[in-house]
């Protein structure tokens, strides 16, 4: 058969013909195993176990399925209580389930549980021995802080749950589960804390999932982009993170988080502008370097966009703008260059993005040889070949550094090469006309319900407790009141 | 929908083009940057001469050195000058840059509103130069008077006048303010002077003292201490010197250092005699002892600031009494004062056809004060 969709086959009491459509639907398989039992010293009655090696556990399968099977002296039993009595008197495991749909059926057979057939029952038992390997708890690479713990979410979900849940011991954390993709059948889990988190964004996001009709979910970044409301935009409405301390953070505040098998990365939603400024460091360490730091960040937004724009338009169009010494220090700079500006700042941001994906794909072995060949091209050589004038080769650099400082808004470089376009067919004029359509369009974007720009544009002091500056932790006594009618974080 | 969205999208991307097609870029190396102007005439042909200062660059790999050139042109305006310019340059002319605008005396002296009126009504240039105007030479000797290799007499200039206020021996003469100064009928306007000078065989720029003008001709020039006094008259002077030379007979000269000054001209109208009330009220303090004679001794002071007030008030006098007679040329505001604060008494003046400047009785009184003696209370002493 070349389906995944098994809702049209039933169980049926006999073991063989049960038997025969495992078999049927595994063809080829020489992965799968096949035990055969009896059961019951009188009545004998025939057992057949499924699993598969490698995804179940042969050494939970043998001393705890089959050695008390075999070597146990079992009373009589009969078609209709070997289920209970295997179940609760029998089985040394922990996770013992009656099933009939052959879906959950093929799905938990190749997850890692072990199926027990038994003849004369259209049920099975489906016993949990999952234990196939998976990646130690490390740190994530992507995203390094100097204080706070360092454990990552791996691939597993399961191990990804305990660790949410040793962070928030609360038994309002709910977890949802749910399965996408019709060739993968992806689990995934759906967590937020009943009462703190809104019901009607719930239920948007319930909807949103079941929308989904793709045919393997392989990362959370295919889920993020199919429930997304922008999909068209630069900017991220759903923010996806690798830390469980960061997850948890967000869940006190009302939001969600979506956790996909196979995955170390979790997404978060909904999410607003603010938070591509904000990192868990800002909140574990001292509250004036980490207002500095945000501060540092904001500007950092405004160099990675605007810095390439404004320099074309300065240098090409308003020179009078420009104080006369640095007027004359560009001047030096750029005669017997042959490009226009434009040219040569677009050119020094390809190249120094080509730098930038080069090294992080590239092996370490070769990791050398690339740094010299960048720091030659972007460098010396190009400024002395008189290429490219050296205020340009600065502009690129400054930006990219810039951009780096800021990893959940990796838009950035479309916004600034639009700008920079802009900027070249009108001066400053271009550049107000696209800083004009940009925030026109950060404006109207929403995030589940919740605007974009939430506290941005507002005075008032609560808004703005955790926007530009963090205040400290005795001041923020509310949660944000977008995402929550729960508003109380502190006891007075 | 999307397609709609994608022609909307393509016509607002290709309209600023089609339409005005980046109508004011201009790379950096296709113009020419003009740091400064001197404007003379020539006699013969009495058409007006321009010269620029070009800022230029050298380059060597990745180092590029700055210096400039000098080019000059004719014409029978200034406007016209200035394009004729633009052929010996080849390149168009920068302008919003420069910095200074330096004007022969004997352009000055026929009349300064021909030539700056182009410069007034341009929009590239900037009215906030530097006015000068050249003494001893012609102004264009003033920059071709560049004997350093990178440097560029125009911003070196600039920066000079930018010291203005430790010196206070020329004034800051602004091109704006001394185009709205013309307008006004009480007050004549004073310009900033630089002539060349001759060191070592080597010629240098000098500023130092003022150019008197009456509405916009040229008549006359103050030296460098007279140009202090009417600094201090005018309530312009932010530092200063005031060296005092043998006090009392004996053989010690102070420097005195203005740190502030506040000054305060009261117009006086009795019995038909205008008189004019100026209160100069310096802070000072004692710079520069030269001698052995202890001046800061309680007593001693006193007799000090006795002698700087009279100092003060015999070269203010002097200044009233030069313009007042050679010159007739109300620099210190006097009309405007009456205008402002006695403007009946201004009126029955010019219905008379007589100016305030020169019939005004002058009372000058000095209130100085002497904060300090600087780090040490007492002068060296010596006399092993």
């Amino acid at each position: 058969m070349n389906t995944n969709d098994f809702s049209n086959i039933n169980l049926v009491t006999s073991l063989d013909d049960n038997i025969k459509m495992i078999k049927n639907i595994f063809i080829n398989d020489a992965t799968l195993v096949y035990r055969s039992l009896t059961v019951g010293k009188s009545t004998s009655i025939k057992c057949m176990l499924v699993y598969i090696d490698g995804m179940a556990n042969s050494q939970i399968i043998n001393e705890n399925i089959i050695k008390p099977i075999l070597l146990s002296n079992i009373p009589d039993v009969n078609p209709e209580n070997i289920m209970d009595v295997l179940m609760i008197n029998l089985l040394l495991t922990a996770d013992n389930k009656r099933c009939s749909v052959v879906n959950d059926i093929v799905s938990g057979i190749i997850y890692g549980k072990t199926m027990l057939f038994i003849d004369g029952l259209a049920e099975i038992l489906s016993i949990n021995t999952i234990g196939w390997e998976t990646r130690t708890i490390s740190e994530p690479q992507a995203e390094t802080i100097v204080r706070g713990p360092r454990e990552g979410f791996s691939e597993s979900i399961n191990l990804n749950l305990s660790l949410l849940r040793r962070r928030l011991i609360n038994p309002n954390l709910k977890f949802e589960f749910m399965t996408i993709g019709k060739q993968t059948k992806t689990q995934i889990c759906i967590c937020y804390i009943d009462g703190i988190a809104n019901q009607p964004i719930h239920k948007e996001l319930m909807t949103r999932l079941n929308k989904i009709d793709i045919d393997g979910i392989l990362d959370s970044g295919y889920i993020e982009e199919l429930i997304k409301d922008a999909p068209y935009s630069p900017f991220r409405t759903i923010i996806n993170t690798e830390r469980p301390d960061v997850v948890a953070g967000k869940l006190l505040e009302g939001r969600f988080a979506v956790i996909c098998d196979g995955t170390p990365v979790v997404l978060t939603l909904p999410s607003i502008f603010v938070e591509l400024f904000q990192s868990n460091e800002d909140y574990y360490d001292n509250f004036l370097y980490s207002s500095f730091i945000r501060l540092l960040r904001w500007f950092c937004f405004f160099l990675g966009t605007s810095v390439p724009a404004l320099y074309v338009a300065l240098v090409t169009f308003h020179q009078e703008l420009i104080p006369t010494q640095l007027l004359i220090s560009i001047y030096a700079a750029r005669k017997g260059t042959p490009f226009p500006s434009v040219v040569e700042v677009f050119g020094m941001i390809i190249v120094f993005e080509i730098l930038k994906e080069a090294g992080l794909r590239m092996p370490k072995n070769v990791g050398g040889a690339v740094t010299i060949v960048g720091a030659l091209v972007l460098g010396e050589a190009a400024v002395n070949a008189r290429l490219v004038s050296a205020p340009v080769v600065e502009i690129a650099a400054l930006t990219g550094i810039a951009s780096i400082m800021l990893p959940q808004v990796l838009g950035i470089i479309v916004i600034r090469i639009i700008l920079l376009f802009l900027s070249s067919f009108l001066g400053l004029y271009g550049y107000i006309f696209g800083v004009m359509g940009l925030v026109l369009h950060m404006m109207s974007l929403r995030s589940f319900g919740i605007p974009y720009m939430t506290n941005i544009p507002s005075f008032s002091t609560q808004d703005i407790k955790d926007t530009v500056i963090r205040a400290p932790w005795w001041n923020m006594k509310l949660r944000p009141k977008m995402f929550t009618k729960n508003k109380k974080r502190m006891k007075k | 929908m999307k397609k709609k969205l994608a022609i909307i999208f393509f016509i607002i991307a290709i309209c600023p083009i089609l339409l005005c097609g980046c109508w004011n870029y201009s790379e950096i190396d296709t113009l020419a940057i003009v740091s400064g102007v001197a404007i003379d005439k020539n006699v013969v042909t009495n058409k007006y001469i321009i010269t620029i200062e070009v800022v230029t660059s050298e380059s060597q790999g990745a180092t590029s050195t700055i210096s400039s050139e000098v080019y000059s042109s004719e014409g029978s305006s200034i406007f016209n000058a200035e394009r004729n310019m633009v052929s010996k340059v080849g390149l168009a002319l920068f302008w919003s840059q420069a910095k200074v605008i330096i004007i022969s005396e004997a352009v000055a002296s026929d009349g300064i509103i021909p030539v700056i009126d182009w410069i007034h009504r341009d929009s590239d240039l900037r009215l906030d130069m530097w006015l000068l105007i050249s003494k001893n030479a012609t102004a264009a000797e003033i920059l071709k008077a560049n004997i350093k290799p990178n440097q560029i007499v125009s911003f070196k200039l600039d920066d000079s006048m930018n010291v203005q206020k430790l010196l206070s021996t020329f004034p800051a003469s602004m091109l704006y303010s001394f185009i709205n100064g013309l307008s006004s009928e009480g007050k004549s306007e004073t310009v900033a002077v630089i002539r060349n000078e001759i060191e070592d065989g080597v010629i240098d720029s000098r500023l130092g003292g003022s150019a008197i003008f009456k509405s916009d001709k040229l008549v006359g020039y103050l030296d460098e201490s007279e140009t202090l006094y009417m600094l201090m008259v005018q309530n312009k002077i932010q530092e200063g010197l005031i060296p005092l030379k043998n006090i009392l007979g004996t053989n010690t000269s102070i420097t005195l250092e203005i740190l502030e000054n506040k000054t305060k001209l009261t117009p006086v109208y009795v019995d038909g005699i205008a008189r004019l009330i100026i209160d100069i009220s310096p802070v000072v303090i004692i710079a520069e002892v030269e001698g052995t004679e202890d001046f800061i001794t309680d007593d001693n002071l006193k007799i000090l600031q006795v002698q700087a007030e009279e100092r003060i008030t015999e070269n203010v006098q002097y200044l009233i009494n030069k313009m007042q007679k050679d010159c007739y040329s109300d620099i210190l505001g006097v009309g405007t004062i009456f205008e402002k604060e006695k403007p009946k008494v201004y009126e029955e003046f010019k219905n008379k056809g007589e100016d305030i400047f020169t019939n005004v009785k002058t009372e000058v009184n000095v209130h100085l004060q002497i904060k300090g003696s600087g780090r040490t209370n007492s002068p060296i002493p010596s006399g092993k």
